[in-house]
């Protein structure tokens, strides 16, 4: 069920109604029942595969917390991590392996086609489907089990708290990815209560997110996949725009998802960390990082770059934890080369990034596990001689850098095949010459605009009009959206990061 | 119950009422006369089919009483040139309604049929116009927008429906559930419906120059009037075509554009259409259930593909059209024609009948007026020999 639709807003408002008309308990009983029909809705074979997903992992973290430290813990840890990989490696990954196993023998039992008939002859399917925001939800099951593993969290898990804290809808499909400190401590029957200034700040996320997403993503999909379905025959001036207005594409159409996600939170009373915080303005690739999908990369670094050893190792091997962490980024987003081309790109990206910080000046100090730590020097030679006017353009050039190498690796992100990436990038070097797209200056007032809504995000106090006003502004801010939608709306599209 | 302890709960419900209470404004005849672009007539004429189905339902006793029997067109712009007089001069006992609508589809199509056999009307015999532009994933947004009826999209809407990896082994109701939202979507939203845009109230209120239209008396030059009042002018001559030509609108103008003009438009629009087309499900289906309805009913039926410029089917080629999405709807619709005893449904494409002599385009999409004759010669001798003269 998508945000934008009318089975949602009529689907919310029962859901809102019934949740804050029951007392106590009964309020993690409706929003359990709201998910698991919300996720129905996509699919019911699928949704109880979910719940015995969920299932599982609730009965081993129950085990892991009974259990004392050795051996047979840390066996049930791996035991219980190994399930949920493979998992979703069986729905996810396994045409990538196909793939590359038909590339690297060239055998037609491997391709997807040939193995695609064999499974609607044998089990009447035609293809492996992927259920809907598994990434999630796996990345969410393993991250309790871990926590659980090493103690930190409650010993006594209730089974209606932990399926409400994976399943709860607002986040269910695409994040933002909680952890047990982020959500679980407020399902609370008895601290779940009404707050009027959440209310307020979810109406106002929910209306932004729905322009973020409607207005701007979904209206960029149309001119920039022109572009990507011919590249061959524009000029590299439009393949520079497009680059640059599919990273704004991507932002808007998730930091909208999370908007409306974070909205609804607010109000059936939650708060839900946030995603995005303006990444497009940073003046390095580790600021933006720390700016993008944050949800995602903290998991990164807390379950996979600090256990292979952070940057407590040999410099080489930073760099390889790096890379690997960041190339994994890659295919957490999809099964296919230019996924993790794309995650590779940014993990060399930001190892040369550190490699030459204290030459260059940027950045800020490493911390003891700073997750793409730079070498600044706080008093960097090239900083030394700079004042104010040109700290601003040096913040200019070193931002619109840090642009431009996201939108380099966006390219490969949205490309079909590598082919065609290499094509546009050869392109873009080359400032080959070619037709140029008559939507560009529509994409660059898209790209203004988004750096518009980056900017909205670092204004954290702001003073805020009289209470009465700001819902008089609500609700005119509302009929606002109502009519960009009804003006914009190309038809309910798919949020990108559904597919992952 | 913290819903009643709690006044400021329900803000947020009171504040969506208030936005869609506002909203209900944009269906004021009154705002849409300065909201709806005056050179937006595409509502008119699918509203007007309305008014043609109840004309249809009027005269229907007193037709059958001189022993004539309704033939229809279903079609979009392509097929709205069809002239009733001349299918009644060639066809037995037979009057044309023609319920073609701009952008329209086979979904479309499936809902006039069905309200036209659930009025008791018999008809003999049913053109459907079809190819890759009607059957594509973007012919469904007009007919969603400006037609249908809630019960009809209610009752034919599949919640859960596999598209098989040949589209045409598709089965089901009709809609998918999102096409469905969408459509109730648009009816709960004015804004949705009819969007905003200052731009068009601006336009709406310029004054432009209009031709004398039929039925008034003629003016020696054309009459300077504000934008809106058009859609106004033009509404009772629409309708009163419908009476008089049955929902056709002939019109004997030959027009030719250059070659160069015609090959950039074919280019334009196979880049727009083709270029990434993808067949969509829904109209699959009800193309498919509406064959096969008329084909258990035995009712004669041609479906049409219409005739483009030469430029433009070559495009078809290029995109693989004629291979992927003509080839197997003819194989269909044999198919249907075979599994009904004594029906009689078959695909009548001008586009590659040498006889299509009189190729005039107004663009690469749409015949010229001047044209209609000669392709309704060829479709009329496709119809079964004891309804022709």
């Amino acid at each position: 069920m998508l945000f934008t639709t009318l089975g949602f807003l009529v689907f919310f408002a029962l859901t809102y109604l019934v949740y804050w008309s029951v007392p106590g308990r009964a309020k993690l009983y409706t929003l359990l029942i709201a998910s698991i029909g919300f996720y129905a809705v996509w699919s019911i074979p699928f949704a109880l595969h979910f719940l015995a997903m969920v299932g599982f992992t609730y009965f081993m973290v129950r085990r892991l917390l009974a259990l004392p430290d050795g051996r047979r813990r840390n066996l049930t840890l791996g035991f219980t991590v190994a399930v949920n990989l493979t998992n979703l490696f069986l729905f996810k990954y396994f045409y990538l392996l196909l793939t590359a196993l038909h590339d690297a023998t060239d055998a037609t039992v491997f391709t997807a086609k040939a193995f695609n008939l064999w499974l609607e002859n044998r089990i009447g399917y035609p293809e492996i489907t992927l259920p809907l925001a598994i990434s999630f939800y796996t990345f969410q099951l393993i991250a309790f089990a871990v926590d659980a593993h090493r103690r930190q969290t409650q010993t006594n898990i209730e089974p209606l708290k932990f399926f409400v804290f994976i399943l709860a809808f607002p986040q269910l499909v695409a994040g933002p990815i909680l952890r047990y400190p982020d959500f679980y401590p407020q399902l609370d029957a008895a601290t779940i209560r009404p707050r009027e200034d959440y209310i307020r700040k979810g109406m106002f996320l929910l209306l932004l997110g729905l322009i973020k997403k409607v207005v701007i993503a979904d209206n960029m999909i149309a001119p920039i996949n022109q572009i990507y379905a011919a590249p061959e025959e524009y000029s590299a001036w439009t393949h520079i725009v497009a680059a640059a207005a599919f990273s704004c594409r991507v932002f808007c159409d998730f930091s909208g998802y999370t908007d409306v996600a974070r909205g609804i939170g607010y109000l059936l009373g939650f708060h839900f960390p946030d995603n995005f915080q303006a990444p497009f303005l940073r003046t390095s690739l580790r600021e933006l990082w720390q700016g993008w999908h944050i949800t995602l990369t903290t998991w990164m670094r807390d379950y996979i770059y600090i256990p292979l050893g952070g940057n407590r190792r040999s410099p080489a091997r930073n760099y390889f934890n790096q890379i690997l962490t960041f190339t994994l980024v890659g295919a957490w987003h999809g099964a296919n080369y230019t996924y993790i081309m794309w995650g590779f790109i940014h993990g060399v990206a930001l190892a040369l990034e550190r490699l030459f910080s204290g030459w260059l000046g940027l950045g800020a100090k490493r911390g003891a596990d700073d997750f793409s730590p730079l070498d600044a020097q706080a008093q960097a030679p090239a900083r030394a001689f700079v004042g104010r006017v040109g700290r601003a353009a040096l913040a200019l050039v070193q931002g619109t850098a840090v642009f431009g190498v996201f939108a380099v690796g966006a390219i490969y992100f949205n490309s079909a095949n590598l082919g065609v990436a290499h094509t546009i990038i050869a392109r873009i070097f080359t400032l080959a010459a070619g037709e140029r797209s008559p939507m560009i200056d529509f994409l660059l007032g898209m790209i203004a605009l988004t750096l518009f809504f980056n900017w909205l995000q670092t204004k954290r106090d702001v003073k805020l009009p009289p209470r009465w006003l700001q819902y008089v502004l609500l609700t005119l801010f509302g009929l606002l959206t109502v009519a960009l939608l009804g003006r914009y709306a190309p038809g309910a599209q798919d949020y990108i990061y559904f597919q992952f | 119950m913290d819903l009643l302890k709690r006044r400021f709960l329900w803000i947020p419900l009171l504040s969506f009422a208030v936005v869609f209470a506002i909203d209900k404004i944009f269906y004021l005849p009154v705002v849409q006369e300065h909201t709806v672009d005056w050179r937006k007539i595409e509502p008119l004429f699918y509203s007007s089919r309305e008014h043609l189905f109840r004309q249809l339902i009027e005269e229907q006793t007193e037709r059958r009483q001189a022993n004539l029997q309704p033939g229809f067109i279903f079609g979009s712009s392509r097929a709205g040139e069809f002239d009733h007089e001349y299918f009644e001069s060639r066809l037995k006992n037979n009057y044309t309604y023609n319920f073609s609508a701009p952008f329209s589809c086979p979904a479309y199509y499936y809902y006039w049929l069905d309200r036209i056999l659930a009025a008791g009307v018999r008809p003999a015999f049913v053109l459907i116009e079809s190819d890759a532009m009607t059957l594509g994933a973007d012919s469904l947004e007009y007919a969603l927008k400006y037609s249908f009826d809630a019960r009809f999209v209610a009752t034919h809407t599949d919640l859960f429906r596999r598209t098989p990896a040949n589209i045409w082994e598709i089965q089901g109701r009709g809609f998918a559930y999102s096409e469905s939202e969408d459509y109730f979507l648009l009816r709960a939203f004015a804004l949705y419906r009819y969007p905003f845009d200052p731009s068009v109230v601006r336009a709406n209120n310029q004054t432009i120059l209009l031709p004398p239209l039929p039925g008034q008396n003629a003016a020696p030059l054309p009459i300077p009037v504000r934008a809106r009042e058009f859609r106004k002018q033009v509404e009772p001559i629409v309708f009163m075509a419908n009476e008089i030509k049955l929902g056709g609108i002939p019109n004997p103008l030959s027009f030719q554009v250059s070659p160069e003009e015609m090959q950039k438009d074919a280019e334009m629009r196979a880049a727009r259409h083709l270029a990434n087309y993808r067949q969509s499900p829904t109209q699959t289906l009800f193309f498919l259930k509406m064959a096969r309805r008329l084909a258990q009913e035995n009712i004669p039926t041609l479906v049409y593909s219409p005739v483009v410029a030469r430029e433009f089917y070559e495009q078809y080629r290029r995109y693989n059209i004629l291979a992927t999405v003509q080839a197997p709807m003819e194989r269909a619709v044999a198919s249907i024609e075979r599994e009904s005893a004594g029906a009689y449904v078959r695909v009548v494409n001008p586009n590659e009948d040498p006889r299509m002599t009189c190729r005039a385009f107004v663009d690469s999409f749409h015949l010229s007026g001047a044209c209609f004759p000669n392709v309704t010669d060829l479709l009329l001798e496709a119809l079964p020999a004891d309804l022709r003269r």
